[in-house]
């Protein structure tokens, strides 16, 4: 590897007085395992509850629909939002649930773009230009209000980036109690010998920032706003009745 | 420019910070609020101590096992795609991204904040090149239109009022609306947005790499770097070699002290884990990736009295509670690391013969060993960095002087005995009936010490001592 690794390591290891490691030694046992723990016995009636509350304490928008109202209930989000300009990741979980085809039924064809792989940089131009970004989430966290969004090659990063507003449709069954929870799960695939996806979007609110004396400021590079749509999977949400 | 800030001389730039009215205010504000917010944050996760015993754990192995965990990196980010060159000084990292950016014929670098990257000056050895360099952190960008520095590691135009910053975009950039936060932001929003969509190369720096998948995670706010790294077809990510966990379930209790301690958020807006280049067949982000690892003088600290330094996670949670930089800010320490963390790695980085003034900016009141999330005693380094100075006679000499003179008296009872009686009956010549000190005594240290403190003086004829024995004396005199 011609890129100083060989010197840079040596120069480490002299400093430690012993041969180069190749290799980390094994993770000792920690002191605590709070990460581990915390909110890690409530029940799901409880954890879901506690999300949603927490969701609406920080001014996330949060929404509930049954499985079976899904694709009304997020077309009339969507209505509330924009009359067109909405683009839509190539995810089957939301065409299988109607969402895709009610929108395009709503709107009209030219108003939803379903992000395509063939047609390249002019995904991304669309994005930049669309009032309303929809894409499907792998996870939520209790602890931080938060959604997870895994980069494929049928998403665009630029979904949930580029457009004004994003609705993140979530399935209340993949809601955890905190990161611990989905790191342990990623460390497992990636010892299975997985690639972790080239991004992996831990959201937690829509973009803001502090930095003119302190006072905040929501909706900065990023989307101005942000919506969760849990869909009640588990049946465990009285709201969703 | 590097870890300097500022060319004039110490108390030059603490008098200038000092009176600066502004300044002081959205110091104190700042302070206060993120203070305040901190601990709410750490009231409401609880065992903060046990925590913070969890935290120091994970990256005392982290630096126990550097080379083991960089080497495993280099290959996971090869296997990946991606390509890694390691740094061992700044002009070694600054000419590899230098060379990247000329292969790709690059115009337009769009960078996320990053300490590192303005510790080894990338953005002027970019500009050399006659490449445009935008800084798109909020902060950072306004900063960066009139040419001004970080004066905080997480918030770091917190110096300027919004009247200073509308000034700045109405001079540079024509911006014709009011002064408050919201029209401004939604101004350098569009003014931005245009940029990122036309940048060749997106530069972004890295809190922390998890080796096992070649994964930078990145933790922000304001979607900049989502953006920079999303867009443009080229990513490089410059680190501090130090900047690693474990693996992503031992990066959690890190993220979970980061945030609270930085800005008072459980998280913050976004998480990102970057692993790139992006997979075949996707259509955003880049095309190409480096990882550039910096040493730059950290490996100078693995085995000596410093070596804790390297767990810091520049979380800010120390300048937060500093009360020197309380007074100060940033620019009154002349370094882009300020505060506690700042004066124990500013020398450290930089050397002695430049920055021995640094470690005098602080009172020792601890204050900041009790809020850092992984136990870095920091009031205890910035007192061997003194010693260390006074003994390569680097310090003042009249300070030493003084020392000198005071350990001689001290360590000779007879000698103390004296001097504290003449003291004693001399007081009132150093000072007026007011307190303060007469004419010739009116210089250096004690003309420092008076401006807010008065000189003690003795309104009694003889000395405690000499009246007690008297007064015992008589007692037993009279039974």
């Amino acid at each position: 590897m011609a890129n100083n690794r060989d010197a840079f390591l040596q120069n480490l290891a002299a400093k430690y007085g012993r041969p180069v490691k190749t290799k980390a030694d094994p993770i000792p046992e920690w002191v605590v395992d709070f990460p581990k723990t915390r909110l890690a016995n409530e029940s799901r009636a409880k954890l879901l509850e506690s999300y949603i509350e927490y969701c609406r304490t920080v001014g996330i928008d949060i929404q509930v629909c049954r499985p079976d109202n899904l694709a009304q209930s997020l077309t009339e989000i969507t209505e509330s939002f924009t009359d067109g300009k909405i683009i839509i990741n190539d995810d089957k979980r939301l065409h299988e649930a109607g969402v895709t085809a009610s929108l395009k039924t709503k709107f009209g064809d030219s108003e939803v773009w379903v992000w395509s792989g063939d047609k390249g940089r002019e995904n991304i131009a669309v994005a930049a230009n669309c009032n309303i970004g929809i894409v499907h989430a792998e996870a939520g966290l209790v602890e931080s209000g938060s959604i997870i969004l895994e980069s494929d090659k049928l998403y665009g990063r630029s979904v949930s980036l580029l457009p004004r507003y994003t609705i993140v449709v979530l399935k209340a069954s993949t809601v955890l109690p905190r990161m611990h929870q989905y790191a342990t799960q990623l460390d497992a695939r990636v010892q299975a010998g997985e690639r972790t996806p080239s991004v992996v979007n831990i959201i937690s609110g829509p973009s803001s920032t502090a930095d003119i004396e302190l006072i905040k400021v929501v909706g900065v590079h990023g989307p101005v706003g942000i919506t969760y749509l849990i869909v009640d999977d588990e049946n465990i949400i009285n709201e969703a009745a | 420019m590097g870890l300097s800030t500022s060319n004039l001389p110490l108390k030059e730039r603490i008098e200038k910070e000092v009176n600066n009215e502004v300044l002081r205010r959205n110091l104190i504000k700042a302070q206060n609020v993120i203070g305040a917010n901190r601990k709410k944050m750490m009231d409401e996760l609880g065992h903060f101590e046990e925590w913070r015993d969890l935290s120091k754990q994970i990256r005392n192995h982290v630096i126990d096992n550097l080379d083991g965990y960089l080497y495993q990196l280099a290959e996971k980010v090869e296997y990946n795609g991606g390509k890694v060159f390691f740094a061992t000084t700044s002009e070694e990292a600054t000419s590899y991204i230098q060379k990247v950016a000329k292969e790709k014929n690059a115009k337009k670098v769009v960078k996320s904040k990053s300490m590192v990257t303005e510790e080894i000056g990338l953005n002027e050895a970019l500009e050399e090149l006659g490449i445009e360099v935008l800084e798109t952190d909020l902060g950072e960008f306004v900063l960066q239109i009139v040419d001004d520095r970080p004066s905080h590691i997480v918030v770091p135009a917190i110096h300027l009022s919004r009247t200073e910053i509308r000034q700045r975009l109405h001079d540079k950039l024509g911006y014709q609306g009011p002064e408050t936060p919201e029209e401004m932001t939604k101004f350098i929003r569009d003014y931005l947005r245009e940029q990122f969509l036309t940048a060749d190369i997106g530069i972004s720096g890295c809190n922390f790499a998890i080796p096992e998948s070649g994964t930078v995670c990145l933790v922000t706010n304001e979607g900049n770097l989502r953006l920079a790294t999303t867009t443009p077809k080229v990513h490089i990510a410059v680190m501090g070699m130090d900047r690693m966990a474990p693996n992503f379930e031992n990066v959690d209790p890190l993220l979970t002290l980061l945030p609270r301690s930085a800005v008072g958020s459980r998280l913050t807006s976004y998480n990102t884990w970057l692993t790139g280049p992006r997979l075949a067949g996707e259509v955003d982000g880049p095309e190409e990736f480096h990882l550039v690892i910096v040493d730059n003088g950290r490996s100078d600290l693995l085995t000596s009295e410093f070596n804790e330094m390297l767990r810091c996670i520049r979380c800010g949670a120390c300048m937060n509670i500093c009360p020197a930089y309380r007074q100060i800010g940033g620019h009154g320490y002349g370094s882009i690391y300020p505060g506690p963390m700042g004066i124990v790695l500013t020398p450290i980085l930089g050397g002695y013969e430049t920055y021995h003034e640094l470690p005098n900016i602080c009172s020792l009141c601890t204050a900041c060993d009790s809020v850092c999330p992984v136990k870095i005693p920091l009031s205890n380094l910035i007192l061997k960095h003194r010693s260390n100075i006074a003994r390569l006679g680097l310090s003042k000499l009249s300070e030493r002087l003084a020392i000198k003179g005071f350990n001689l008296i001290n360590n000779h009872p007879f000698l103390w005995d004296k001097v504290v009686r003449s003291g004693n009956s001399m007081l009132n010549l150093f000072s007026h009936k007011d307190n303060s000190p007469r004419g010739i005594f009116d210089v250096g240290v004690v003309k420092e010490w008076t401006k807010s403190r008065d000189l003690p003086r003795n309104e009694h004829s003889k000395s405690f001592r000499a009246w007690f024995k008297k007064h015992q004396q008589e007692k037993r005199n009279h039974g």
